[in-house]
C-alpha cells in the first residue's frame, strides 16, 4: 500500500462540491446582458481573424518572391562571370556573341552562347579592316553557338558543346519545295546565273534557347522547326545565298559574296 | 448529451443568447468547482469563474470543434485564470478558506454558507496546501486526475499538452508531493 502513497489518498480524499445560486444567477444575467455586445465584436475580430493571416501570406510569399528573384540574378551573374573566363567563351563574346539563355540545375548553370548572323553589309565591314583578306574571307561567317556547363562549387567551366548541331535539320521534302518556290522566283531567275549550282540547302540559322526536363538541359530552336530555308549557289568561286520563307512561298532576299583573291 | 447536440447548440449559441444561457448552465458548476479546488478561496473563485465565463463568450467565435469538448475548452481558459491569477499574486502559501468579508454583490447568506462548506473540507484543505507549494504546472494536473477524476487523454485535451506529457507531469508531481507529504504514521 505504501507504494500506492499519496495517490490512494488524493484519489479517495474528499473534496468540496459547492453551488452558490447568487454568483450562477448574477453571472448568468450579466453574460446574456453583453451577448449581443459582444457578437457585434466578433465580427470585426472574425473579419481580422481572417484577414491577417492572408495579409502575413501575402507579405512572406512576396519577400520569398522577391529573394528568390535576387538569388537568381546572382547566380545568373556568376554563371555569366565564371563562364566569361574561359577562353572560347570569352572569344565568341568578343566576335559579337551573347549571353541568350541560362539555366541553373543544383550546383551547376548551363549557359547558351551565341553570334547573330553575319549580314553581308557586316561581312563587307569586316573585309575593309583586315590588311590580308584570305580567300574566303568575304563569305559571311557562319553563326556560332556554344553550351557552356559551369560549376559553381570549383568555379570552373566544366564542357563546353558545340550548339549549332542542335538546330533541326530541314527534311528531303522540304529541301525539295525550298528549291521549287526558288527556282519559280523571276528574281532567282535575275539575279544568279543558270550555270549556278546548288551547294546547300540548309534552315535559316535562327535563335535558340535552352530548355530544362528535370536535371537534363537541351538546346533547341526558339521558334520550334524552322520556316525558312537558305539556298546556297556556287559559281566560279563567287557565292548567292537565297532565302526562301517556306510559309508564304517566296524568295525574301538573295545575297551575294564575291570571293576575293589573296 | 451526445457530442453532436453539444456542437449543435454550440453553433446555435453563437447567434442566441438561450443557446448560451444553456451551456452556461451545464458547464457553471463544474468549472466553479474546478476553480474552487484550485485556490480554496469562496471569493477568488467566483472571481475566477466570471473572468472565465466572460472569456469564454468574448472568444466563442473562435471556437472551433476538434475533437475538443466545449466543457474542456471552458477548463482551459479557467487553468489559464487561475495560472494568470498565481502569477500576478505570487501566491506561495495556502489560499485555504479566509474569512475576510464576503462581496458585496452576493447574498451573504450564500457566501456564508459556501465558506462554511468549505470549511469542513479538512483533509481537502491540508492536502491542497501541499499541493500549493508545487510549480503551476503540477498542481493542474494533481488536481485534474486526482480531484476532477479526469481521465489522461482529457487533461491533455484540457492543457493542451500530449497524453506522454500529462502522464510525466502527473508522475513527477505525485513525486514531489510525496516528497513533502509524508505519509502519516511514519
Amino acid at each position: 500500500m505504501k507504494e500506492e502513497y499519496p495517490i490512494k489518498n488524493l484519489e479517495d480524499i474528499s473534496v468540496p462540491e459547492i453551488e452558490i445560486p447568487s454568483h450562477r444567477r448574477k453571472l448568468r444575467a450579466v453574460l446574456l446582458g453583453s451577448f449581443y455586445k459582444e457578437r457585434r465584436n466578433w465580427g470585426v475580430f472574425s473579419l481580422l481573424w481572417k484577414t491577417v493571416p492572408v495579409a502575413s501570406l501575402a507579405i512572406i510569399l512576396a519577400v520569398i518572391g522577391i529573394n528568390n528573384f535576387s538569388v537568381q540574378n546572382y547566380n545568373f551573374a556568376r554563371a555569366a562571370e565564371i563562364a566569361s573566363k574561359d577562353p572560347q567563351v570569352k572569344s565568341l563574346i568578343e566576335r559579337g556573341g551573347i549571353i541568350k539563355d541560362t539555366k541553373i540545375v543544383g550546383s551547376k548553370a548551363y549557359l547558351l552562347v551565341q553570334t547573330p548572323r553575319e549580314t553581308k553589309k557586316q561581312s563587307e565591314e569586316r573585309i575593309g579592316m583586315l590588311s590580308a583578306p584570305s580567300k574566303n574571307a568575304a563569305l559571311p561567317r557562319e553563326p556560332e553557338a556554344i553550351l557552356a556547363e559551369v560549376d559553381f562549387k570549383d568555379s570552373k567551366v566544366l564542357k563546353i558543346e558545340d550548339a549549332n548541331s542542335e538546330v533541326v535539320p530541314l527534311s528531303d521534302d522540304e529541301k525539295e519545295r525550298a528549291r521549287s518556290i526558288a527556282n519559280k522566283s523571276s528574281e532567282t531567275k535575275e539575279v544568279i546565273p543558270k550555270e549556278a549550282q546548288i551547294q546547300d540547302i540548309k534552315p535559316v540559322y535562327t535563335q535558340l534557347k535552352l530548355i530544362r526536363k528535370g536535371n537534363l538541359v537541351t538546346v533547341a530552336p526558339e521558334s520550334g522547326k524552322e520556316n525558312k530555308a537558305l539556298i546556297i549557289y556556287k559559281k566560279n568561286g563567287n557565292k548567292w545565298e537565297s532565302t526562301i520563307n517556306m510559309e508564304e512561298e517566296r524568295v525574301e532576299n538573295i545575297d551575294f559574296f564575291e570571293e576575293t583573291e589573296k | 448529451m451526445t457530442l453532436n447536440e453539444e456542437k449543435e447548440l454550440i453553433e446555435r449559441a453563437k447567434k442566441d443568447p438561450d443557446a448560451f444561457g444553456v451551456l452556461y448552465d451545464l458547464n457553471y458548476s463544474k468549472i466553479f468547482n474546478y476553480i474552487l479546488k484550485r485556490v480554496a478561496n469562496i471569493e477568488i473563485a467566483q472571481d475566477i469563474t466570471s473572468e472565465t465565463f466572460l472569456k469564454a463568450l468574448k472568444n466563442l467565435w473562435k471556437f472551433r470543434w476538434k475533437n475538443v469538448s466545449f466543457s474542456a475548452w471552458l477548463y482551459r481558459i479557467a487553468s489559464h485564470e487561475i495560472a494568470n491569477f498565481f502569477r500576478s499574486k505570487k501566491v506561495t502559501v495556502s489560499l485555504e478558506f479566509s474569512a475576510e468579508p464576503v462581496s458585496s454583490d452576493n447574498p451573504l447568506s450564500d457566501i456564508l454558507e459556501a465558506q462554511e462548506e468549505l470549511k469542513k473540507q479538512t483533509d481537502f484543505l491540508i492536502v491542497h496546501k501541499k499541493i500549493l507549494q508545487l510549480p503551476v504546472k503540477y498542481q493542474e494536473v494533481v488536481t485534474l486526475r486526482f480531484f476532477e477524476k479526469k481521465q489522461i487523454k482529457e487533461i491533455a485535451e484540457i492543457l493542451g499538452k500530449r497524453e506522454g506529457t500529462i502522464k510525466s507531469l502527473l508522475h513527477r508531481g505525485v513525486e514531489r508531493l510525496k516528497a513533502i507529504m509524508p505519509p502519516t504514521g511514519q
